[in-house]
């Protein structure tokens, strides 16, 4: 992108500024809709984001945006590795992209995120589930052992 | 996976496991009671049904039939659809009703298929992802065993048949049909037959059959299990009065519940 096109000024959690390429902030609606119903050239703060995260987040804006206004000579299936290695990340910080994709609301990063997340639990049992979400179990030992064979298919095997 | 570090929104841990597999999903019924009641809210299942449509591509079931001590038990193959590999089995699923009986398919509607035993009455809505299946009433058609008429007498029922069915969803009222067919064959005191085609409906909301008037057309023998498009069944029908016995389309509309010829 040229060095004229306009920018707009994000402040993160941390007090970190960046300054981002329109097309690329306004990915995000949250921000697109201050930019558009704000003071022009004033700073938008995303007060819920720290610098790391957004770095990241604008990131995978930019490659989507120069890759859909075909700035970016790359294939879905280049598009599709990219997103696959973007979410290989801790485990915070994946959970981090999500309350930020919610937040800044990006509707195909929320997507890819929780997705991500689907697929690293999908094959798990729920005790294991229980701590990943932090869930206390309220069911009796006899109402969660009718829960299970009401739903036996499902744990004849730990398939999904 | 270590738990968050924070409480996670719950909204967005809905939004994660309705993207999760239905197997998997299922389990995490007895996760705590509040993700079982959120997995029956009409949000949820929509959403769930949505994000798994764009994910899957396709889904293949092949219906099968294992032979054992001179019965036929009917089972559904689920096969995989990696791309270019084999069709392999990803697994078996068998049917907790139609034991002994092999049943005609219809659908699918909405993930839904129909199961009609063409010998009975007996038929069931079944949903092959959840494993959930409902058993409609039995039929609405009244099957007297003497039928007298002036013309042929006294007539003894011999055998009701059950098919043509087809099964569609009805958006106007958000409710799935059947509609089928039931051929009553009759005989007389001299052993002659008598035939009488008669109509049946099946609405979900209600779990109930009714009759209707029977359009008085003969259906092909051709068997169609996805006959139906957009809440409109189709079938062939035969006609005699015809040089190549091909007569016209008769359709139903499940929404304002009448029949109809193309």
């Amino acid at each position: 992108m040229g060095s004229t096109s306009t920018k707009i000024k994000l402040r993160t959690s941390d007090q970190k500024v960046f300054e981002v390429e329109e097309a690329v902030a306004v990915q995000s609606q949250t921000i697109k809709y201050f930019y558009e119903n704000g003071c022009p050239g004033s700073v938008i703060h995303v007060h819920s984001v720290s610098g790391d995260i957004l770095s990241k987040i604008l990131d995978y804006c930019k490659k989507h945006v120069n890759s859909a206004a075909g700035k970016e000579d790359i294939s879905p299936e280049e598009l599709y590795e990219w997103d696959a290695n973007f979410v290989k990340v801790d485990q915070n910080t994946l959970f981090d992209l999500i309350l930020a994709a919610n937040c800044l609301k990006i509707e195909s990063l929320l997507d890819l995120t929780c997705q991500t997340v689907a697929n690293m639990i999908k094959g798990k049992r729920p005790k294991e589930i229980r701590t990943t979400f932090n869930i206390k179990n309220d069911y009796t030992p006899e109402a969660e052992e009718a829960v299970r064979r009401e739903n036996k298919w499902a744990f004849d095997m730990l398939g999904v | 996976m270590h738990r968050p570090r924070f409480e996670f929104p719950e909204v967005l841990v809905m939004e994660i496991l309705s993207k999760l597999p239905v197997r998997s999903l299922t389990r995490f019924n007895c996760v705590c009671k509040y993700w079982c009641s959120s997995f029956q809210t009409p949000h949820f299942i929509s959403k769930h049904h949505h994000n798994n449509l764009k994910n899957n591509n396709l889904n293949l079931l092949l219906i099968r039939y294992e032979y054992d001590d001179n019965t036929f038990q009917p089972y559904f193959s689920q096969l995989s659809n990696q791309k270019d590999k084999k069709y392999i089995v990803k697994q078996n699923i068998h049917l907790p009703f139609f034991k002994y009986a092999i049943p005609s398919v219809y659908g699918a509607c909405h993930g839904l298929l129909c199961l009609q035993e063409p010998s009975t009455d007996k038929a069931a809505i079944w949903n092959p992802s959840t494993r959930e299946f409902k058993i409609p009433p039995p039929s609405s058609i009244q099957c007297p065993p003497y039928f007298s008429s002036i013309q042929d007498g006294c007539l003894t029922l011999v055998d009701a048949s059950f098919g043509h069915a087809a099964f569609g969803f009805d958006s106007k009222t958000d409710d799935y049909k059947v509609i089928r067919f039931v051929a009553l064959t009759f005989i007389n005191s001299e052993e002659e037959h008598h035939f009488e085609s008669q109509a049946e409906l099946y609405s979900f909301r209600s779990d109930s059959w009714k009759e209707i008037p029977s359009p008085g057309y003969t259906l092909t023998h051709l068997f169609l299990g996805n006959n139906c498009v957009d809440g409109i069944c189709y079938w062939k029908t035969e006609c005699p009065a015809f040089h190549d016995f091909v007569g016209p389309i008769l359709s139903f509309d499940m929404a304002n519940e009448k029949f109809s010829i193309l």
